[in-house]
């Protein structure tokens, strides 16, 4: 949680172009929900941890068209740890295929959000989880 | 339009209309809007397009201003090009698909096929797969294809003088020269070639991305055109990317509109690189986004080859026909597919594609079912196609030309989008051209405006999207998605590093270098030698990845590289 009491979210996405608007929309909706947002592209897996570091971040968010998450994923996950940031909630949205998600909820993400997702679910997963996550 | 007579009666029976009305509705309002928000009437009239001139405004297929289509005759003499796009894992597997839509009766003008191959991600944006940065993507939503050996894997055998190859990548000129080169290396020269590049170095106007900052982006573009003027006149160099602005946010008004200022940017800019617009102009070809709201997606469609026409003749002192008719490919919506119940898909891709042909497109793609849940399996990709010759062979609507001219309705809301298209184009003029407008972030806001506004109306149930919002089942997903070959990014990386040792590495270096010496040419302004230093490189086994690195030692790459934003 920022000094101001307000979730930090970071929101990241592989080389962000067009295909952005998914995960626009829920940096708006995070915004309008009173978050700290940090929205933000990255080339390579520990980047996404150099910046929540950085950040201090709450929460990371990725947004996937490929199954790029099989290789960025783990080393997220590794470098949080390594930088004892395992508090950091991480949630990952977009086309991802069902049979996935158990996976990847094994390698510890917490929520995933497909394709016509609730964005108010993740608002208020951040608001009831995130107040209560250790540093 | 009308005579005293006629027009005297439609007042008549339109006051007994709307007394009848008044009666039976007790007074409940039946004006809508558009999506794009122009209000409507639920009934429309001769007096709505009185004022409409008949020589002006509509006239004949195939005369200026084209609004009613390019050609005199055209389904009934062909069709529009099938253009499904392709690509998925090694050339090889593309291959594989390229030869399965062929067998699905894929075709094209007089008999020429266009495949409309798209790359992976790292190949979108000049990256090989040797390095750390293609992790995770190498082959996966598109053919990961970076060498002269795998244009011959995926292209061999087939004849490329006589089919369109459609280059679908980010940074257009290293793929386009590897594939000049590949071509020449079979013997087939380089004037014979057919096919199109996207010359997209624009999107980047549209969201931030990895891309040519925009003013080296615009000279690379023209580099690009004035190399295809000189030496491949059938080319088309150009997509004006309005499926993009679509999908990023834009209604059909804004979509038009911003696509008209883009194409404008261009031409000015090939203009002053001192090419003939007659030339230039007839490789300029818009990627069309067909999407819900069925008539005024036609109606933008029919303003937007006036729009054209009129610009490239008033603008341009355009003189040929072929350079004021509006090239277009369609690319049916994407962010209107959803994944529940994902069989529904079909139809709403179908009415889409409906629109489209009524619109008188003349290429069409149209995206696969399942491609919210992965990229499409060999039958969601044929279907697509399917959908596209039951349009042709079973419907009928191929029969007339421009069939919904002259109805009341979408007459009028042609010249409304013809309207609202100029007063937008004028916006754009008065901020200073496109290049500022972007850069003080006009489009930006509309589009993220777009976005938003469409995701609360959904979450409103204002409006309504079928098994998402309304009619939800319970539903276990059974559509399975499709995933490339596992292999596909280890034999990648190897070959590309095979290909790498056994070049002269001194040769490729040179080339490479000429590649910088051309871009500081280009960079003050001197067009001509970027093009042919990329087509050395490519010829002396410089990898897409290399060449697109030596562009980037000169032409500004961003800036909004790692672009992060706070709020």
């Amino acid at each position: 949680m920022s000094t101001n009491g307000r979730p930090k979210v970071l929101l990241v996405k592989h080389w962000i172009d067009i295909h952005d608007r998914g995960l626009r929309l829920i940096a708006s909706r995070c915004r309008d929900a009173g978050f700290e947002v940090v929205y933000a592209s990255y080339s390579q897996p520990e980047e996404v941890v150099k910046m929540a570091v950085q950040e201090d971040v709450d929460v990371v968010g990725m947004s996937f068209f490929t199954s790029a998450y099989e290789a960025h994923l783990p080393k997220v996950v590794e470098g949080l740890k390594k930088n004892k940031m395992n508090h950091v909630m991480i949630v990952l949205g977009g086309v991802i295929p069902d049979e996935d998600y158990d996976m990847l909820k094994k390698q510890g993400v917490r929520a995933i959000y497909g394709a016509g997702s609730d964005v108010n679910q993740f608002i208020e997963l951040v608001k009831a989880d995130v107040p209560k996550q250790k540093k | 339009m009308f005579d005293e007579k006629t027009l005297g009666e439609a007042k008549k029976l339109q006051e007994q209309w709307l007394e009848a009305i008044a009666k039976i509705y007790q007074g409940k309002e039946f004006t809508t809007k558009t999506n794009s928000g122009i209000p409507i009437k639920p009934v429309y009239t001769p007096l709505d397009i009185q004022d409409l001139d008949y020589q002006k405004d509509i006239a004949m297929p195939g005369t200026y201003p084209y609004m009613r289509s390019n050609y005199p005759i055209h389904y009934q003499f062909q069709p529009w090009v099938n253009q499904p796009v392709h690509g998925y894992g090694l050339p090889e597997h593309t291959k594989e698909r390229m030869d399965a839509l062929t067998k699905a009766g894929m075709e094209g003008y007089f008999g020429a096929r266009s495949y409309n191959l798209v790359w992976d991600y790292p190949g979108y944006f000049g990256i090989d797969p040797d390095e750390p940065d293609a992790e995770g993507y190498i082959g996966k939503d598109g053919v990961s294809c970076n060498t002269l050996d795998d244009f011959a894997r995926m292209l061999d055998g087939l004849d490329i003088s006589k089919n369109n190859i459609i280059l679908i990548n980010g940074d257009t000129l290293p793929m386009f020269a590897l594939y000049i080169a590949y071509a020449e290396n079979r013997g087939v020269p380089r004037g014979s070639l057919r096919g199109n590049t996207m010359n997209w170095v624009f999107t980047a106007w549209y969201a931030p991305n990895f891309m040519w900052e925009t003013e080296d982006a615009l000279k690379l573009a023209t580099e690009n055109i004035h190399f295809c003027v000189k030496n491949i006149p059938r080319w088309n160099h150009t997509n004006i990317q309005g499926h993009a602005i679509s999908e990023t946010g834009a209604d059909a008004i804004h979509q038009m509109s911003f696509c008209l200022g883009t194409a404008r940017a261009v031409a000015d800019s090939c203009k002053a690189a001192g090419l003939n617009p007659d030339d230039f102009l007839t490789g300029i070809g818009f990627q069309i986004a067909q999407c819900n709201d069925f008539f005024e997606y036609i109606c933008m469609f029919r303003a937007w080859r006036k729009l054209w026409a009129r610009m490239t003749r008033e603008r341009y002192g355009a003189t040929k026909p072929a350079a004021m008719h509006l090239r277009t490919h369609t690319n049916t919506s994407c962010f209107e597919l959803v994944k529940q119940q994902p069989l529904n898909n079909i139809i709403r891709s179908a009415y889409h594609a409906l629109g489209a042909a009524l619109s008188g497109t003349t290429a069409m793609q149209i995206p696969a079912y399942d491609e919210p849940i992965g990229i499409p399996t060999e039958e969601s990709a044929i279907l697509t196609l399917r959908i596209q010759q039951i349009l042709v062979h079973e419907t009928g609507i191929t029969k007339v030309g421009d069939p919904l001219a002259g109805s009341y309705y979408v007459e009028w809301l042609t010249k409304r989008m013809e309207e609202e298209g100029e007063k937008i184009l004028k916006e754009i003029e008065d901020a200073g051209g496109f290049v500022k407008a972007h850069k003080a972030g006009m489009l930006a806001r509309v589009l993220r405006k777009g976005c938003d506004q469409w995701r609360d109306e959904i979450d409103k149930g204002k409006r309504i999207v079928v098994g998402w919002n309304k009619y939800q089942i319970e539903e276990a997903l059974k559509v399975k998605a499709f995933r490339p070959d596992p292999e596909v990014a280890r034999i990648s990386v190897e070959r590309i590093r095979e290909y790498k040792k056994r070049r002269d590495q001194a040769k490729t270096d040179a080339a490479l270098n000429g590649v910088v010496e051309a871009c500081k040419k280009l960079k003050a302004g001197e067009y001509g030698h970027v093009m042919p230093a990329c087509i050395e490189a490519a010829k002396a086994h410089a990898t897409a990845g290399e060449i697109s690195k030596a562009l980037r030692k000169v032409m500004r790459w961003g800036p909004e590289y790692n672009v992060m934003l706070k709020f």
